[in-house]
């Protein structure tokens, strides 16, 4: 059943361009913090939990092909999305309309890149996570850190939405509200917002088609299985010699391994969590392409330094001072040697 | 009467090509130059409806691609395979048909790719089905590296790979799950 604004196919460039742009302006009040419409009192008995919950059950269930527009600082890009479930596997195509050519496409257990320096990047995905993923988020767990509300209604891409919270309680992590549809229960609008809702980042669908099943196939139609997610991961302690004291404040290691590179070197990859938002340590061989100091892209940050002729890069969706804290907390641990027998005369 | 080629053009611009429509049109652009020039003109046009900035060098930029390549030494340009089709033996299609090709090889990739063994963050331009070493360089001159605003490329492709490689293995950040991919695919500040 197709939502609204859908383009005709083969809609010429200029007019498409204009009503996606327009789409985009018209679709809700751009970087409007708050939500358009008032907390009723029935909404207010909403739960955030069980919206939240089926968000999840809808991006994990739904076939849908969309047009997004993606809001950062001034700047306003179109993207196409195509989110298909095939053989009990999703398949996921983001595709930039505009500018050099730049696309994302995820499959079972690979995710593969083109930007726009030319330069392909394939990884191999675990555990099947897609881009509309929110598995694993637990409002209960979040609250020491986050603050978890209904927030009202408000209108996106004229269709009533839900619009849920997960509100940052201090400047060490940034939070999410999503604008979730009443009917089909998808995101249709994703904030990234600072501690004082303040929108740092915006996506918004300004059309979207969702597919009926192609086929009676249970296989092809079937809900796909929640993958295991970083989120519920229980804190684990470094099996290597990096130590990570102290951590950003509510961040836990859940994750290590070792990546190797296609030049062959060896990179340590940590992976930390506070249940919501989550960033990487790397330590590799320290060589001529470190990175000292900060560097950002939109709201990712990543910071560097260099450890006893090793580099230290930490790389995530969290505010600046949340990777600087990250970088600083990272020492070799001080390995026990076996004191030498003494030798015999 | 409908131009059949710039109408399916601009359906790819549009995002609304079909799939098995693609190797087509990707034909027809390696063969017709005045195709190739509508592609930049449908490109212009729509930079200028969205008030982005028009880079002088980014116009004809095909063109500019293949005067380099007819540029440089014989010898450094790699050698032609008998067994390569037809359609991949001419390079003055340039960077738009090197970076569509390599688009259509991660984008079909995932469909594909069986080795779940391969190295971690491993190059797959090896694997592409078109070698085109010289075109990516000249690609990697062309385009400032934007996201990171940094100076160097070299440390600004590894702080992509970084982010990827975070956001596979995170898998679950979910929120951030999006946000994320639409900064990579998405984020072009020099426009």
């Amino acid at each position: 059943m197709p939502c609204s604004l859908v383009m005709r196919p083969g809609v010429k460039l200029g007019a498409a361009a204009l009503m996606l742009t327009l789409g985009g302006l018209l679709a809700l009040p751009a970087w409007s913090s708050t939500p358009s419409e008032p907390l009723e009192s029935s909404a207010a008995e909403l739960s955030p939990a069980a919206l939240i919950e089926r968000m999840t059950q809808a991006v994990r269930s739904r076939n849908y092909e969309g047009t997004l527009v993606y809001l950062h600082d001034t700047h306003l890009e179109t993207l196409s999305l195509d989110h298909r479930i095939k053989d009990g596997q999703i398949e996921e195509r983001l595709i930039a309309l505009s500018g050099p050519i730049r696309a994302v496409a995820r499959g079972k257990d690979r995710v593969n890149c083109v930007l726009s320096d030319g330069r392909p990047i394939s990884v191999e995905q675990q555990n099947g996570g897609r881009f509309l993923d929110t598995d694993g988020i637990d409002p209960d767990a979040l609250q020491s850190y986050y603050q978890v509300a209904y927030l009202g209604r408000a209108r996106v891409a004229g269709r009533e939405t839900d619009v849920v919270g997960l509100i940052p309680k201090d400047d060490l992590r940034y939070g999410y509200r999503f604008h979730i549809d009443r009917e089909t229960a998808l995101p249709l609008k994703s904030d990234l917002i600072d501690r004082h809702q303040a929108p740092l980042e915006q996506l918004l669908f300004t059309s979207i088609t969702l597919h009926p099943d192609a086929t009676p196939d249970p296989a092809a139609t079937a809900v796909v299985e929640p993958p295991h997610s970083v989120r519920t991961a229980p804190a684990t302690t470094p099996s290597s010699h990096w130590r990570f004291e102290p951590m950003p404040l509510g961040f836990k290691l859940v994750m290590q391994h070792r990546l190797q590179q296609a030049d062959g070197s060896v990179v340590e990859h940590f992976l930390f969590t506070d249940r919501l938002s989550s960033y990487s340590i790397y330590i590799e061989p320290a060589s001529a392409n470190g990175l000292d100091g900060l560097a950002n892209s939109g709201s990712v940050h990543a910071a560097g330094r260099q450890v006893n002729g090793y580099q230290i890069i930490a790389v995530g969706e969290v505010p600046p001072a949340t990777v600087q804290a990250a970088i600083a907390g990272v020492y070799q641990a001080v390995v026990a040697t076996q004191p030498e027998p003494e030798k015999k005369p | 009467m409908i131009d059949e080629p710039k109408h399916r053009l601009s359906a790819l611009l549009d995002g609304e090509l079909a799939a098995t429509q693609l190797p087509a049109l990707l034909d027809a652009l390696t063969d017709d130059p005045e195709l190739r020039a509508c592609w930049e003109r449908y490109t212009l046009i729509g930079q200028s409806i969205r008030g982005e900035a028009i880079h002088a060098n980014a116009r004809q930029l095909a063109e500019q691609v293949r005067t380099a390549l007819h540029a440089e030494p014989t010898l450094l340009r790699p050698p032609r395979s008998l067994s390569t089709p037809r359609r991949w033996r001419r390079r003055d299609t340039g960077w738009a048909l090197a970076a569509s090709v390599t688009l259509m090889a991660v984008l079909t990739l995932p469909l594909l790719s069986t080795d779940s063994d391969a190295p971690e963050l491993a190059d797959v331009s090896r694997n592409t089905p078109l070698s085109v070493p010289l075109v990516e360089q000249q690609l990697a001159q062309q385009f400032e590296h934007q996201r990171w605003h940094l100076e160097q490329p070299e440390l600004a492709s590894k702080l992509d790979r970084y982010l990827v490689t975070h956001q596979a293995k995170a898998s679950a950040s979910g929120a951030t799950g999006l946000l994320p991919y639409a900064m990579l695919v998405g984020y072009e500040t020099g426009r």
